[in-house]
């Protein structure tokens, strides 16, 4: 890697909150179009966040703030990891870690509609990380390595002349990561862990002022690390390929994640885990089992 | 004006309580969020968590078992706050005030920014509220409002 490589990537990580902001921003906004509403500026996220930043501090206590630090810093971490090469089984981890810190910090408070909250994002967990790290053993399958630089170099796919499309070989995985991107967003119909009205916003509730503008600048990092494991499912040896159809696959699942969430409505937090344990988890095991097969040269 | 008040003004969120009323006025505040009225274009949101508000919308004469309530939710919101009486029984009892349960209109418990009177009050007004609120909060931030009577 050479000075410009490690500026750039330097540049993405400082720009990665920016695009979290306006990707909740154009949400909103578009979100409000599809109800026949004109809805909020584009930069609504931005000024939620600055009026946060201004309101007093009301602490319930200090713990409570050092998970919500904690959640941040793993989310960050990921992000790291991941615009540095790194491993994609501890890009998984670290972004496990910081969903635990969440759920942490939720149960340190004694407000009962934050532990309903913590409870449904643990229990979110179980039902969506395994899912995310078996996406990344298929990838791991396909390509030979966890980490990501390498299967830059060696996802060969051949398709209309480029070498490396992921999506074409692996589309259950890709199936797979938009889940766990609807969940870690809290979209509907998977938006539980937060339920607005329904337990006003769980895990959320007790966080004040500037520390619910922390949770929010995580959850930004959080949103930006989803959409950039959907782009390792496009990538190729021309650059300029490579970046548009990168942004291309991130526009495409950013849309059809807007359409879900605008036309269903949530589920209970049991019919996440079932779906994810009788639909999920067959076809990802199907998936690793073919992608075996055809490796040891008994089919293709 | 720097950038923080700036944005205070563009994201009030809000917290609809009720105090004790008939449920017209909720009615009335639930319908600004609809399509028609779509108040989510001056950023508001309806978050129904003192902890996330900034303007806090207070609805129905005050019972006296609500007491308690109100101005433990009123300390729970952070500040800066303003605090808005939607309808006529929350400006000053209306019908029920002097009965023997009711203590009286939000401002005999908690301080009262802006008066919206009205039986229900219409989502116009309420509208109309909030921004004169607002008005009221970037008053404040210049340090140029002044009470009456000052």
């Amino acid at each position: 890697m050479n000075t410009i490589d490690i500026a750039i990537r330097i540049l993405l990580f400082v720009l990665a909150p920016a695009f979290g902001c306006l990707f909740f921003g154009i949400d909103r906004k578009l979100t409000a179009r599809m109800q026949n509403r004109v809805g909020p500026p584009l930069l609504q996220p931005w000024y939620d966040f600055k009026k946060l930043m201004g309101k007093t501090e009301e602490i319930v206590n200090h713990i409570h703030l050092v998970f919500a630090f904690a959640y941040v810093a793993f989310i960050m971490l990921a992000l790291g990891i991941f615009l540095m090469d790194g491993d994609l089984i501890v890009i998984c981890f670290s972004l496990g870690a910081s969903q635990v810190f969440l759920a942490l910090g939720a149960f340190s408070v004694r407000s009962p509609y934050s532990h309903v909250g913590a409870h449904r994002h643990l229990l979110q967990m179980v039902a969506v990380e395994p899912l995310l790290i078996l996406a990344a053993v298929t990838i791991k399958l396909q390509t030979g390595s966890f980490v990501l630089s390498d299967i830059y170099a060696r996802s060969t796919y051949p398709f209309f002349g480029i070498n490396t499309i992921l999506l074409l070989s692996l589309p259950v995985a890709f199936f797979i990561v938009i889940l766990a991107t609807i969940v870690d967003t809290q979209k509907s119909p998977f938006d539980i862990s937060t339920a607005h009205s329904e337990i006003v916003s769980g895990t959320f509730v007790e966080y004040s002022g500037p520390y619910l503008a922390i949770t929010k600048l995580g959850h930004w990092f959080e949103l930006s690390l989803l959409f950039a494991f959907v782009s390792i499912f496009f990538s190729s040896d021309v650059l300029w390929i490579s970046i548009a159809g990168k942004l291309t696959l991130d526009f495409a699942v950013f849309l059809l994640i807007l359409v879900i969430d605008n036309s269903t409505a949530r589920l209970t937090i049991d019919r996440l885990v079932k779906f994810s344990v009788r639909i999920g988890l067959p076809l990802i095991i199907i998936n690793i089992v073919l992608i075996v097969i055809s490796s040891m040269g008994v089919i293709a | 004006m720097n950038g923080t008040e700036k944005s205070r003004l563009k994201s009030p969120w809000i917290t609809h309580i009720n105090t004790g009323g008939c449920n017209g006025c909720d009615i009335e505040i639930l319908a600004c969020l609809t399509p028609k009225y779509d108040i989510e274009r001056f950023g508001i949101l309806n978050k129904g968590n003192p902890k996330h508000t900034d303007v806090l919308l207070v609805t129905g004469p005050v019972t006296k078992k609500y007491i308690h309530v109100l101005k433990n939710l009123y300390d729970q919101t952070p500040g800066p706050k303003v605090v808005i009486a939607v309808g006529t029984c929350a400006c000053s009892g209306g019908v029920f005030k002097d009965l023997y349960n009711v203590e009286g209109g939000v401002d005999q418990v908690i301080p009262v920014d802006v008066y919206i009177p009205g039986c229900a009050v219409k989502p116009e007004a309420i509208i109309d509220g909030v921004v004169l609120a607002l008005e009221k909060l970037k008053k404040l931030q210049e340090g140029t409002w002044k009470e009456v009577g000052e």
